[in-house]
């Protein structure tokens, strides 16, 4: 399933996953895809590019570190700013559902 | 705040990006490792866990491009890959690129050499303080004999009179008087100041005598430009006022030519006209006067006139006193709060007062007096009033001469321009054919379509630029010719024209622009690829051809179409140049001009008047004669096509002429004038030895006159008057022509200097030579000068270079328009000869059929040149309507000849045919040489 409906949609859920601690890349769309039960695939096509941006305004930090069987990877982790624009998403989706679940019902 | 914070962030990544290329490249092979381990713990081979992983990965390059493309950063790193990229196919092309960049440069040199001469001439502002501030004045009259000299306001005028058809008069010229009353109106002008027409003076320093340019200038001149000097100081008010010592200012230019720059010059003694003068100051490098195009050597203060020019002071009354001798002009400086209407308002006030005085005096005159000159006094309707024109750019006279004609040639250089664009755009089209492959390769693995174009649009802009380059320095050269070839005319033209930010910005939109002209309609054309009809098709196009093409073939030959169109317009220009050129030489003159030698001197200037004048004048006479390889030598005020003439009245009475002309043509002569001009004596006898200052007055006329006056019946004997007194004819010439070639042949009368000594001033000496007029020149300079050394001599040319002077407009033109007529021919059978051979090239695989279905070769010829016969005569047709329309536009630069002279039509026609066929022949050639076997086989 794709998820280019909501815009901005893949960017509060990498945000979230990195509440749990730093990860990187790989990691991130693992943990998207596990907990979603196998709904939400992100393909490396649209994760980079969406590290980037959130690289670009701030939101997360990027830094070199040790992965778990020894090799170089790159592990991304929340900003205070991040945090803050996380919280400020996180409502407005919560609002944006409401209103598209009460669409639906009354249709 | 986090906009700000996110610029920063880029720009720091900017400095990094290879790190970041680095560690994305890094990190997605990371990704790509724990995806190949998952598939393998998920039971799939290590190899084919690897190829799935990647191949889920996707493409990685894409990845990379989009990612960095979050940054932002593509547009510098692509332009810079395009340029690197660009740089590589050019070189790759050496012939190409050669044949690009030598169009380009021909093209955007021609148009840049014409645009520096127009901004010199025309757009550059006076290098003094604030010119926009400078105001001329000039004035307007509906009819000039309601005011000159009838009524007696003007008795006297120098400087330039403009007429127009209705008969209204401007003129820049103004009286003295007239001066001093504008100098009162200080609410208008915070400063204003007069001069007048440059001269030629006698200057003589160390010994050695030599003409130079002088304006006399009025006190307030320097500081009202607000021109400073480089040495010494300006002329001041204190300087100018009858009685104060001579002073001088020189030129930058003439202070290194004269005085080797050295800082003695100021305060030197030096002598102008026999009068002591002391050099003051020097102007500034940049200061070449009020006229862009002549250069001065000297400013003298106004009121040295009497003393440099005594002999213009007529009846003892000064030039500066009298209301009705308009010599000065004037130009202030506008106060920034006054209206250009409260300007001409104050000051038309001011000069209507200053012409009462002198309306007063011709009203009494009249009265008192019928003289002849005077009418009855002008009414009221009939006085100038006064205009008010801007001065920034200096005075008006060179440039109202040569703007028209700069601006046809500048129209000229830009058909050629387009001409070599449209050559270029389908050198363009060509290649990009051959580039086919490579471009449908690059769309196929995921270039965006607008990528590529920018890519190819950078490459021509690229070519633009190497061309506008070469173009510029083309043009430095060119210009410098041009100005040269200018300066060979009756005024030379001294132009300083240094490259400059107009020029340079010119330049640089051209060549952007042609850059951008040619390089987007084939780029554009060519990403509209088929991707496997490209990728399957070779370099030579299947018989069928894709639709593609052909609508490319159909592009570049309505560009071909259009340059034969463009090319005609400019060889029918050329052609009409040529045949006026050729016309103006063919005329008869009424006189024999080979083997003259010409010169002017002026003893004036050194004292010289009278009885002893005369005397020095046949003494040099006598002297020339004697020198080896001299036929024989005259004197004459005014040359025979010199641009001087003069003009009196003739009464005969008696005898009324029923031509109500503007007077007749007087030249005052010496013994052999007609003689050494080889003008042929019609009836009763020339002026001659016996014609001495005592003997009765006589005169020879012209056929013109004669026939005017006289009718049939015989001049001889007969009394007429003129404004130096009564003469008897004595004699009739034939015609000649007088100052101008296109002119008619005007009535003339000739009289003896001698005889009027008290009017003798400079005259001017002919010398008809056994050879070489030139070789002689060492010696008669050498005669000049051992009877007074202090006389230099001016105007020295041969006949036959005075005359070229006074066409020299039409020599230029004519060799111009056919030096870019022959340019604008030449590439328009370049492009014809590529668009030709790649057409061939198309219908290799149907000629090969024809032929071996037993077409003979001529037949093939046949079809291939109607091909080009047909594109030819699409384009004559469409070019002759267009020069027929545009040939009215120079039809006042014609001589001999009307705009459609059909003549010149049918011929360029015909010569474009038969060498667009020349260009056509060869591929045509080739065409039917197509061996059969090699054609089909051809895919």
């Amino acid at each position: 399933m794709t998820l280019d409906l909501l815009p901005g949609t893949l960017d509060l859920l990498i945000l979230k996953t990195l509440t749990q601690g730093p990860m990187h890349g790989y990691g991130i769309a693992q943990h998207l895809r596990q907990v979603s039960n196998e709904v939400i695939e992100v393909g490396e096509g649209s994760l980079y590019p969406a590290l980037q941006r959130l690289l670009i305004n701030g939101w997360v930090k990027a830094e070199w570190g040790q992965s778990e069987n020894n090799r170089r990877a790159r592990y991304y982790r929340l900003t205070a700013v991040g945090r803050k624009r996380l919280a400020v998403q996180e409502e407005n989706f919560g609002v944006l559902l409401t209103a598209i679940a009460r669409v639906l019902q009354t249709a | 705040m986090g906009s700000l914070l996110r610029v920063w962030r880029r720009l720091l990544f900017l400095f990094r990006r290879n790190q970041m290329d680095q560690d994305l490249a890094e990190e997605m092979q990371f990704h790509l490792e724990m995806k190949g381990r998952e598939k393998r713990q998920a039971g799939m081979g290590k190899k084919e866990a690897q190829g799935s992983a990647r191949r889920e990965f996707g493409n990685a390059l894409s990845l990379k491009e989009v990612s960095r493309e979050v940054w932002g950063f593509c547009s510098i790193d692509f332009f810079l890959q395009d340029i690197r990229f660009g740089l590589h196919m050019l070189r790759k092309n050496p012939g190409f690129t050669a044949a690009v960049v030598l169009s380009l440069a021909l093209g955007i040199g021609a148009n840049t050499s014409i645009f520096s001469l127009i901004d010199a001439l025309m757009l550059k502002m006076l290098p003094v303080r604030d010119p926009e501030e400078l105001r001329l004045l000039s004035w307007v009259a509906q009819s000039l004999p309601g005011i000159m000299p009838a009524s007696g306001i003007i008795h006297a005028l120098s400087g330039n009179l403009d007429q127009d058809r209705t008969g209204r008069s401007t003129c820049t010229s103004f009286s003295y008087p007239t001066f001093e009353q504008i100098q009162t109106r200080n609410e208008v002008f915070s400063k204003v100041f007069a001069f007048a027409d440059p001269s030629r003076v006698n200057f003589k320093m160390n010994g050695q005598a030599q003409l130079a340019d002088a304006d006399l200038v009025s006190g307030d001149y320097f500081s009202g430009l607000g021109v400073g000097t480089v040495a010494g100081r300006t002329i001041t008010e204190a300087d100018d006022s009858a009685g104060a010592a001579p002073v001088a200012m020189i030129s930058y230019g003439y202070w290194e030519r004269r005085f080797g720059g050295e800082p003695s010059a100021v305060g030197r003694v030096v002598t102008i006209n026999n009068i002591p003068f002391t050099i003051i100051g020097v102007t500034p490098p940049e200061f070449f006067g009020l006229q862009a195009g002549r250069s001065i050597d000297l400013w003298l203060p106004l009121h040295t006139q009497p003393l440099v020019e005594p002999r213009w002071t007529e009846e003892g009354r000064s030039k500066f006193i009298r209301g009705d001798d308009w010599w000065v002009q004037i130009m202030g400086r506008l106060k920034p709060d006054v209206s250009e209407q409260q300007a001409r308002a104050a000051l038309e006030v001011a000069f209507q007062q200053s012409m009462a005085a002198p309306q007063e005096a011709a009203r009494s005159a009249a009265s008192l007096k019928q003289s002849p000159e005077h009418g009855p006094p002008a009414g009221s309707q009939d006085l100038p009033h006064l205009e008010l024109a801007s001065a920034s750019k200096g005075l008006n006279d060179l440039r109202q001469e040569f703007s028209k004609p700069l601006f046809i040639l500048m129209g000229v250089v830009g058909l050629v321009l387009l001409i070599a664009c449209a050559n270029v755009a389908n050198l363009f089209l060509s290649r990009t054919t051959a580039r086919q492959r490579e471009i449908a390769v690059r769309l196929a693995i995921g270039a965006g379509r607008r990528r590529i174009i920018r890519q190819l649009l950078t490459e021509s802009v690229m070519l633009a630029s190497l061309g506008g380059a070469s173009g510029l320095l083309l043009a430095y050269w060119a210009t410098n010719v041009l100005i040269a070839f200018m300066s060979s005319g009756r005024n030379p033209i001294t132009l300083s024209v240094r490259p400059n930010l107009n020029v340079l910005a010119f330049t640089t939109v051209i060549s952007v622009v042609t850059g951008i002209l040619f390089g987007l309609a084939p780029a554009y054309r060519t990403t509209q690829v088929d991707l496997t009809g490209a990728l399957k098709e070779a370099a030579g196009g299947s018989s069928s051809g894709t639709h593609h093409s052909r609508r490319k073939l159909g592009f570049a030959k309505a560009l071909v179409v259009s340059q034969v169109a463009m090319a005609l317009l400019l060889l029918v220009g050329a052609g009409l140049f040529v045949r006026t050129l050729q016309n103006l030489r063919n005329l008869n003159l009424g006189f024999d001009w080979r083997n003259i030698l010409l010169f002017g001197i002026d003893p004036t200037q050194n004292g010289y008047e009278g009885a002893r004048l005369v005397n020095l004048y046949q003494e040099l006479q006598r002297r020339i004669d004697a020198l080896p390889g001299v036929n024989s030598v005259s004197v004459s005020q005014n040359t025979l096509i010199g641009g001087g003439e003069s003009i009196g009245d003739l009464a005969i009475p008696g005898y009324t002429t029923k031509d109500v002309s503007d007077g007749v043509h007087v030249n005052r002569v010496g013994p052999r004038f007609f003689e050494t001009l080889g003008i042929p004596l019609v009836m009763g006898r020339a002026i001659g030895p016996v014609d001495t200052s005592g003997a009765p007055k006589v005169a020879v006329i012209n056929e013109m006159l004669a026939r005017q006056y006289f009718g049939s019946s015989n001049p001889v004997g007969r009394q007429a008057s003129w404004s130096g007194g009564d003469i008897q004819i004595v004699g009739v010439v034939a015609n000649a022509k007088y100052a101008d070639v296109r002119k008619e042949v005007p009535p003339t009368v000739y009289v003896a200097y001698v005889q009027y000594p008290e009017r003798l001033r400079e005259m001017h000496f002919e010398v008809r030579t056994a050879g070489d007029p030139v070789a002689i020149i060492p010696a008669m300079r050498r005669a000049v000068q051992d009877l007074d050394n202090n006389l230099p001599l001016f105007d020295v040319n041969t006949q036959v270079e005075q005359i070229d002077q006074t066409i020299f407009q039409e020599r230029l033109f004519a060799k111009l328009s056919s030096f870019f007529g022959l340019l604008a021919l030449t590439l328009t059978c370049v492009g014809l000869y590529g668009i030709m051979t790649y057409a061939v090239t198309r219908r290799t695989n149907e000629i090969g059929i024809r032929v071996a279905l037993g077409a003979d070769r001529r037949t093939i010829m046949g079809m291939v040149m109607r091909d080009v016969l047909a594109l030819v005569a699409i384009g004559i047709i469409i070019g002759i309507p267009a020069a027929l329309a545009s040939a009215r536009l120079i039809s006042h630069m014609l001589f001999g000849l009307t705009p459609t002279d059909p003549l010149t039509i049918v011929v360029t026609s015909l010569v474009m045919a038969a060498v667009a066929a020349l260009a056509g022949y060869l591929p045509a050639r080739r065409a039917s040489h197509v061996d059969p076997m090699v054609a089909l086989r051809y895919e």
